[in-house]
């Protein structure tokens, strides 16, 4: 069918930003392919809705509402897995919340040290999820306020806001980080 | 002494986001002060750093998946998508039930009203999108209060509110009848830019309640009660914007 041709052209180039944010709100690869994948189909189911220019932040508003759904629903079941995780968790660490998992980048990913990456990787998911998700948007997917704004449903202000606030935690946990190794 | 520029001028500065007379205080203030400098170039180098090491790739069976998915689509459409959690035994699903149960404010009837609103959030949006799929989603048209309230005074049983917002910016399509949670309601069509907005309304068992906003499936629903009508305003026009208009009505 044509329709499912020409959403495949629109949606499949951003299907790497689609799986950067999943992967920055539920910290797992594999579950932030399903995420995408569930997305890619309800954004299909809703593309007769779709009325603007650029597919871009509409695929991304579906796939982060597909992020927290998945997130929320977690939750609920930690619940009841949580007493067990509390007795292993670390100190600092939300029981429940996997840690960034040890995936090897592949070449292409490689352009910082091991090292530092680690540690910017570290200090990006420590972020609360509502600074973490701007940072993501903005400095990864490079989309305006405006866009940003229509992704999570919020004021421009709050974007703003948030960014300014998300920068300057990471840019004190960096700095941190650095006087620690000197 | 540090200066005390805000850094979220300085963040909207370096994002391009500031008007052009801002842009230029700005710019000129940053060019003589140590402090500010410092922190924009801190700024630039965590987007540097971001950039360079922060970007994730999708396997290369993920392309394929999807694909295969979008073909299994348009053979067999609407079976509903949710990524599966797994409980790995009877007892564990039966421990979830009964702790969402517990945990939610209220317990069994809680859980109930939960479903309820489940269901009509689900019911608000397949109609929208439905209407949306149709050529004309109106049964009638008008942007004419005087046509549209009298219309449904003939076929429904309750009197919703219909208002001519066109001043601020949502202008009145229409209206038709639609069923939601099994019962037959009234839709107000109102358009912002290219945006559609249904507004769903029925009978309510309260008298008022506060503006709750959600998000399903890549639609913004923005529900309230008042008057005893429960009103369901669904649309991809964003939230932000969605939420004028509980206000407005």
């Amino acid at each position: 069918m044509r329709h499912v041709q020409v959403f495949e052209q629109l949606a499949v180039p951003h299907m790497d930003a689609a799986f950067t944010l999943a992967y920055w709100l539920v910290r797992s690869r594999h579950d932030a392919e399903d995420i995408v994948q569930d997305a890619y189909i309800r954004a299909y189911r809703g593309f007769a809705g779709f009325a603007g220019n650029d597919i871009k932040p509409w695929l991304l508003a579906i796939v982060r509402n597909v992020a927290y759904r998945w997130l929320s629903d977690r939750k609920r079941l930690s619940n009841v897995v949580s007493f067990d995780e509390a007795f292993h968790a670390e100190p600092g660490e939300e029981p429940g919340i996997a840690r960034i998992p040890a995936d090897t980048p592949g070449p292409e990913e490689q352009l910082l040290r091991d090292g530092e990456r680690t540690r910017l990787l570290d200090a990006l998911a420590a972020l609360p999820p509502a600074l973490r998700e701007v940072l993501v948007l903005r400095e990864l997917e490079e989309l305006s306020y405006r866009d940003i704004a229509g992704v999570i449903g919020a004021p421009v202000g709050t974007v703003m806001s948030r960014l300014a606030r998300g920068r300057e935690q990471l840019r004190r946990v960096l700095i941190e980080d650095a006087l620690k190794e000197a | 002494m540090v200066c005390d520029r805000s850094r979220e001028q300085l963040s909207a500065y370096l994002d391009g986001e500031l008007d052009e007379s801002s842009r230029r205080e700005v710019a000129a203030h940053v060019a003589a002060c140590r402090d500010c400098s410092k922190v924009i170039d801190d700024m630039r180098g965590l987007r540097a750093s971001l950039a360079a090491g922060a970007r994730m790739r999708a396997s290369a069976g993920l392309g394929d998946r999807v694909r295969m998915a979008l073909q299994k689509e348009t053979v067999a459409p609407a079976a509903p998508v949710r990524p599966r959690l797994k409980t790995s035994s009877w007892q564990q699903a039966a421990a979830v039930i009964l702790v969402s149960l517990a945990s939610a404010s209220g317990g069994w009837m809680a859980a109930m009203r939960t479903a309820r609103v489940d269901r009509i959030e689900r019911d608000v949006v397949t109609a929208h999108m439905r209407s949306l799929a149709q050529g004309m989603p109106m049964q009638v048209a008008s942007n004419d209060t005087h046509n549209v309230k009298p219309w449904f005074a003939g076929r429904i049983d309750f009197s919703p509110r219909v208002n001519n917002l066109a001043a601020t910016g949502f202008d009145l399509i229409g209206g038709r009848l639609d069923f939601v949670d099994g019962r037959r309601v009234s839709v107000v069509i109102y358009k912002r830019r290219l945006h559609w907005i249904d507004v769903y309304a029925w009978p309510a068992g309260q008298a008022a309640s506060p503006p709750k906003a959600a998000s399903s499936t890549g639609y913004n629903i923005v529900s309230w009660t008042r008057d005893g009508i429960a009103y369901w305003a669904v649309s991809d026009l964003n939230l932000a914007e969605l939420q004028e208009l509980p206000a407005l009505m």
